[in-house]
């Protein structure tokens, strides 16, 4: 326990604790001490002198920000002494800045944190001034950072921010003294160095010397809304910066004061926003009769009426379970909550999925058969608390930066790391230990880490005695699978797994487990999941500080909308709807019976379609028929299908399918929330009014919903308080807590609970209080790998990119990155004689696609990658249509392909074998374009 | 001269820096007084037997080595030694001699000071431009693991005490000189000095605890422990007592390094040692250019690091630089001012910006464009930048731009009214001088 002092600043008397520095405690108390150099979250470096105070008995004047409190100090910030340096201090920082800016007056667009320390210093002139010097260096290159260096009195807060927060080092200080200046690598521009974007180093900026670009063109904001990120899971809490006048959002800042973000973000959540002023946006509802047909521009009234009847037609002449919803873990948790409640009342069925089924559903099925809950055991807090980080199947920098970030940092700061994963990602270059295992290999290596867990004695037995049952069949299973056994299995050599169980097992119980969707997209991804929580809780790392399992959710909203129950077989908190208590509880809250039947799950779906049981098909903000596995037989469900509704921002070579399309509000456009991957529920804020007859999920289901007879009068608000009636685990949760609050982290018991940090503390969430074991054993993928198919090909993200990029691809963000390309061993490219950016052949068993090759190292012999962000590749035309057991995710992680080499760098004659996926003759769209796009000043094609 | 030579004893001697010259010496030469500190002397024995001698350091601040030694925390993290070796100070060029004539004489200082300390690695930190310097202390290094003398079991004495000392070169910047910038630099970083506290003893070389002692600090250990304190206590006076070398520079007759007790008189130092000024004195810097100035009518004072103090300036260095009247004292600050303008490594505001428009205003005044409340103006940045910064780069400036103007006064006063110099010289150009003579 850190010991309590007492100092006087400014004449306040003020409490600290020991190791608290002057500021620290100023700031807490209130006191307002200028700062300029520093951060909270940055190392202070006490380098501008405008913290400067008088410290009684201390000669010389010192930086607060630095200098550490102690019992009885007395400081003054304010006193003659030290206002007259700090006003030197300002009027030598004003000295080369550009004239027209001055103290007072607020001229740049936003915060300037100089001008106003200036201000308050009386440094409204400086009698130093030069005004602009001739060779300042203006650096534009970039899409979206403009760099002035003039306005920068080199604080260092952006080199700092991207070394401490990013771990990007991209900026260091050149030169020295007066000249001293900002330098990128390579000292370059911008948009060369190997910046990722992540725009820290603009958040950090004092003065507007690195500034957003569109706040420079579009000038002054003048409304903040606080919202949620609406790209991964990680649920970076963030501040629109809206113009009303134009009724547009000029610039995106993280939130300082989010447990989730500390206020940083990636290129995405910062960046890529414009997509929702794309000319291609959907701005009313579009209609046809037949498929043969163009769509026409119709009102809301016409479509609705068209939803409705054809939903009546095809459920009487078909029955219930012909029609069928797909919700979105891009929507809202309310909208979410309000589809699966609209299906299974006006449907009459249990089929409603939502798009979780295809990358966490193992997750919610393992975590759940585990511990009693489909959720994380921790938060990310965790990340800092533990000796040991594993990340296994996940690629954390570019998927969930922020999370990569803080993984990455907390790795710098001492704890080790291992990654287990087929590629060279960051993390893993920067860990401890990299297993490159084999796609396919999870169960394997997890199973070996286990094994000699037990034979080194690595597990904690007492917990295993006291909180767990099943461990005598675990260990039983076990004993098959030490690392030299299963080497084959794995492709990882014996002594780094006994080394990563060393290290993993090691720690006491202060080891984290992060994973991604390269444990779940298998067809054994449940198993995955399962042997993860069997490791991690026969060594104690379950339900402590710094000890947790947390899964990398892919998706804005993939907690909530599984949470929200827009699945088959449960309706909210995963329960059963097959309960009678559940059952009972719903009919008091909702005034009908739940439906029946089992439901059908998302690959089902297009089973019974296919099959031409089921004929009516209502999918929200998804594009299954480019990210569903085996897009053939997507395809040719949709078309069996007879009437489909297509509901998104934009035509997406789904709803080209459709009969009904309605254009649909973005996240910056509507209220609701979000729950991220540590449970946590954020609210999303109506930022900007939607543009030309738009309307949210919530809306346009509540109006179909009415016109069907069910006198909905819901708002995101209302819907709270009914989830939180029939959901345990919501029970406490209102608009009005998480407003006040930087969200909750569900179970949040009651209207006085704070929400639950971390989940099994003191027992599981199963009704027996106990962690369940699970012996399982290795079976191989589902596609095989034979002579004609000898690659085992698995697919992931990239950072600029975001899964089939419908929003990305249409921000300023392509500036980056323009194509999916193959990664590929050297040693295979030789064997292939397939050199860098020649055009190659992948096939599977089902199709075949071709790509551009990139020869690196980064991917494992025997194994090629790819991103499946632009349509053009159809990447899921040729992936594994197996499925996991237990959750009929797909194996999209592992396809037996054949590589051929097919065209040289130049691009062949015929480009693809199917181009983008055919449509149905051309759809000519009488879409009214009411925006351009939006390309910005100075951006250039990297090369 | 009464006074016989011990640090620079041998540097005139063939082959002065190899070891084997080095123990052809006798007495307590060539390693054996490093044997007898090991033998004769536990660690905290040792650190009490250097504090005793008052030993004081001889990079400039002249605080007690031994003293220094004892802040070293008892946390059982691995403690460092850095020597300092980038010389940088303009007019001082006294450690170079060390490294080049006599390096032996600083190792078997390295491995005293290690073995008091607890140290298992020394770090030299010589300034890059020292090459043949580097050159001669890295054979120095080489000579001693293959005599048994570094490494493993230092001296081959058996008592578990391991050694190894590596060279780190600066890459050529003044701010390396100060103990955390060199550390930082150390590291791999760019060289910002760091805040303090924490001290380096505390948290230094990769925030482990770390002596930051200067070269000629450390060649006075073999002779303390080899002649014994007593006899270093008469050395001068008792409160810091000990050889002394002396750079002389400037308008001399024979400009080198001089050995000499501290306390000599700086006429003695300058007359008798250096041949004698050329011309009439007018200035003498007493410490190194960044110290503070003296009039004439100091040349009776004793030149030891308190008497130098109370007559308002600091021993610094012991770089002692001689003006003559052809010197206008502006054009001299001119020159200053650039050097440290330069140097400013650009972390702290008042430092990066300050220095930068001393150095504007001082050309000004040189070249006669002052503006009328220039002098004031000039006045106000010292008093606002002195002692704001992370470390004491900025009043090396700024304490020669108060000296100068109080002390010359007329002359800055002249440049602004009468727009030229008082001396009759061009504005921005040196007076000629006589072609240096080789060190001694």
């Amino acid at each position: 326990m850190a010991q309590g002092i007492r100092l006087t600043i400014n004449g306040k008397v003020c409490s600290g604790e020991q190791g608290e520095t002057i500021l620290q405690v100023a700031r807490r108390e209130g006191i307002y001490i200028p700062t300029l150099c520093h951060d909270d979250r940055l190392k202070s470096i006490g380098a501008c002198r405008t913290c400067i105070g008088e410290i009684a008995g201390v000669k010389n004047l010192q930086s607060t920000c630095t200098y550490p409190a102690s019992d009885g100090m007395v400081v003054d910030t304010e006193n003659a002494r030290v206002k007259s340096v700090r006003k030197v201090v300002c009027e030598l920082l004003l000295s080369d800045h550009p004239a027209e800016l001055k103290p007072g007056e607020q001229v740049q667009p936003r915060e300037n944190d100089l001008l106003s320390v200036c201000s308050h210093s009386g440094a409204m002139e400086s009698r130093f001034r030069t005004g602009r010097t001739s060779e300042a260096r203006v650096d534009v290159s970039h899409p979206f950072i403009a760099f002035d260096d003039d306005k920068c009195i080199n604080c260092f807060r952006c080199i700092r921010g991207c070394n401490e927060v990013q771990g990007e080092d991209v900026l260091t200080m050149a030169g020295r003294g007066f000249s001293a200046f900002i330098a990128n690598d390579y000292n370059k521009n911008y948009l060369d160095s190997t910046c990722v974007s992540c725009g820290q180093c603009v958040q950090q900026c004092p003065t507007g010397a690195l500034e957003d670009k569109t706040l420079l063109e579009k000038g002054k904001w003048d409304k903040e809304v606080k919202t949620t990120c609406a790209y991964c899971g990680t649920g970076c809490s963030m501040i629109a910066r809206v113009k009303t006048e134009t009724n547009e959002v000029v610039s995106i800042r993280g939130n300082d004061k989010s447990p989730v973000n500390y206020g940083h973000l990636c290129v995405k959540g910062r960046y890529a926003y414009s997509y929702g002023r794309h000319k291609e946006r959907l701005l009313h509802p579009l209609v046809r009769e037949s498929r043969d047909q163009p769509f026409r521009r119709a009102s809301w009234e016409e479509a609705v009426s068209m939803v409705v009847r054809n939903l009546r037609r095809i459920k009487d002449k078909y029955g219930p379970s012909a029609c069928a919803g797909i919700s979105s873990s891009r929507a809202a948790n309310e909208e979410n909550y309000l589809f699966q409640k609209f299906v299974r009342t006006f449907f009459g069925t249990n089929n409603v999925d939502n798009c979780s089924r295809v990358c966490h559903s193992p997750t919610a099925y393992g975590l759940r058969e585990a511990y009693g809950e489909s959720a994380g055991t921790g938060g990310y807090e965790d990340i800092e608390l533990a000796k040991v980080i594993l990340v296994i199947g996940s690629n954390p920098t570019e998927a969930h930066p922020i999370l990569g970030d803080r993984i990455r940092q907390a790795a710098r700061r001492g704890a080790k790391m291992i990654v287990i994963d087929p590629r060279r990602t960051q993390t893993a270059r920067e860990a401890d230990l990299h297993l490159p295992v084999r796609p396919g290999g999870n169960v394997a290596i997890l199973n070996a880490m286990a094994h000699v867990c037990v034979k080194e004695g690595l597990i904690d037995r007492e917990f295993i005695a006291r909180r767990t049952k099943g461990f005598e069949q675990l260990a039983a299973v076990l004993e098959k699978y030490a690392p030299e056994d299963v080497a084959a299995l794995t492709g990882v050599d014996p002594e780094l797994i006994r080394q990563a169980a060393r290290l993993y097992g090691g720690t006491g119980g202060q080891s984290v487990i992060h994973y991604g969707l390269g444990v779940t997209e298998h067809s054994h991804g449940s198993d995955g999941v399962l042997c993860i929580a069997n490791l991690a809780t026969i060594t104690g790392n379950v339900g402590k500080p710094g000890a947790a399992v947390i899964p990398m959710r892919g998706q804005n909203n993939v907690q909530g909308s599984s949470d929200m129950g827009a699945l088959p077989q449960t309706v909210t908190e995963y329960q059963k709807h097959n309960d009678p208590v559940v059952r009972e509880l719903y009919r008091a809250v909702w005034g009908t019976d739940l439906p029946t039947d089992p439901g059908l799950k998302l690959p089902q779906m297009f089973d019974a379609a296919v099959e031409g049981k089921l004929k009516f098909l209502w999918i929200i903000g998804e594009d299954i028929l480019q990210s569903d596995p085996d897009s053939n037989h997507v395809e040719a469900a949709l078309d069996a299908a007879e009437f489909v509704v297509g509901q998104d921002l934009f035509l997406n070579e789904t709803n080209k399918k459709a009969h009904v399309i309605f254009p649909a509000a973005s996240f910056l456009e509507k209220e609701g929330t979000f729950t991220n991957a540590e449970r946590r529920i954020q609210r999303i804020r109506k930022a900007v009014e939607p543009p030309g007859e738009c309307k949210s999920d919530f809306e346009i289901i509540q109006q179909v919903a009415n016109v069907l007879g069910a006198n909905w009068n819901y708002t995101p608000a209302s819907i709270v308080s009914e989830i939180a009636r029939v959901t345990k685990v919501w029970a406490g949760v209102t608009f009005d807590r998480l407003d006040s609050s930087e969200g909750m982290q569900w179970p949040v018991w009651d209207g006085q609970h704070e929400g639950s940090r971390r989940l099994h503390t003191e027992k599981s969430m199963h009704k027996d209080g106990l962690i369940k074991l699970h012996a399982l054993e290795y079976h191989p993928p589902g596609d095989e790998l034979s002579e004609e198919y000898p690659f085992e090909l698995t697919t992931g993200r990239k950072l600029e990119q975001y899964n089939v990029g419908t929003q990305t691809r249409r921000t300023g963000i392509s500036v980056y990155d323009t194509e999916d390309r193959l990664e590929i061993h050297p040693e295979d490219a030789k064997r292939l004689g397939v050199l860098e950016d020649d055009w190659v052949e992948i096939k599977s068993r089902r199709d075949a696609i071709r790509l551009r090759a990139q020869v690196t190292n980064r991917i494992r012999e025997g194994t090629v990658f790819t991103t499946f962000h632009f349509p053009e590749t159809a990447l899921n035309r040729i992936t594994s249509g197996h499925h996991d057991g237990p959750t009929m995710c797909p194996e999209y992680k592992f396809t037996a392909v054949s590589v051929m080499r097919v065209g040289g760098r130049e691009e062949p004659a015929e480009k693809h074998q199917h181009g983008a996926v055919p449509l149905s003759g051309e759809v000519p769209v009488e879409s009214e374009r009411a925006f351009e796009v939006h390309v910005p000043a100075g951006a250039a094609r990297r090369q | 001269m009464p006074y016989e030579p011990v640090i620079s004893k041998y540097w005139k001697t063939p082959e002065s820096w190899t070891l084997k010259q080095y123990q052809s010496r006798g007495d307590y030469w060539g390693y054996a007084a490093a044997k007898k500190a090991i033998t004769e002397f536990e660690p905290k024995a040792l650190i009490s037997y250097v504090k005793d001698s008052n030993l004081r350091g001889r990079g400039g601040a002249g605080f007690s080595t031994g003293l220094k030694w004892t802040f070293l925390p008892e946390n059982g993290k691995p403690r460092f030694l850095a020597v300092n070796a980038d010389e940088s100070e303009p007019g001082t060029f006294k450690d170079r001699q060390i490294l080049a004539y006599d390096p032996h004489q600083l190792i078997e200082g390295i491995i005293i000071c290690c073995w008091a300390i607890g140290a298992k690695h020394a770090y030299v930190f010589v300034r890059g431009e020292f090459v043949r310097e580097i050159n001669r202390l890295q054979s120095a290094i080489d000579e001693c693991y293959a005599a048994g003398i570094l490494g493993e079991d230092v001296l081959r004495l058996g008592k578990g005490f391991k050694l190894d000392i590596t060279v780190l070169r600066g890459a050529g910047a003044y701010i390396c000189g100060e103990e955390t910038g060199l550390l930082s630099a150390a590291e791999g970083k760019r060289a910002y000095p760091k805040i303090k506290p924490p001290f380096p003893a505390v948290e230094g070389f990769f925030r482990f605890p770390t002596i930051v002692n200067n070269v000629e600090t450390l060649s006075n250990l073999p002779h303390i422990v080899g002649k014994g304190k007593e006899w270093y206590l008469q050395q001068g006076p008792a409160a810091g007592p000990g050889p002394k070398l002396y750079c002389i520079s400037g308008h001399v007759r024979k400009p080198g390094v001089y050995e000499a007790p501290l306390g000599t008189k700086l006429r003695t130092l300058i007359d008798e040692y250096a041949g004698g000024v050329i011309g009439t004195l007018k200035a003498i810097i007493p410490g190194g250019s960044s110290m503070p100035i003296f009039t004439p009518d100091k040349l009776d004072l004793a030149m030891d690091f308190d008497t130098v103090r109370s007559a308002g300036s600091f021993l610094g260095s012991a770089g002692v630089i001689v003006m003559n009247d052809s010197v206008c004292m502006v054009n001299a600050l001119l020159n200053l001012a650039k050097f440290y303008h330069h140097e400013s490594c650009g972390q702290c505001t008042p430092c990066r910006e300050g220095l930068g428009w001393l150095e504007k205003l001082v050309h000004r005044l040189e070249f006669g464009h002052a503006h009328d409340n220039d002098l004031d103006l000039i006045k106000e940045v010292c008093g606002m930048i002195s002692k704001r910064t992370i470390c004491l780069l900025s009043d090396s400036l700024v304490m020669p731009v108060e000296s100068y103007m109080k002390a010359f006064f007329k002359e800055f006063e002249y440049h602004v009214k009468e727009k030229k110099c008082m001396t009759g010289g061009q504005p921005g150009v040196w007076a000629p001088c006589e072609e240096p003579a080789l060190a001694r």
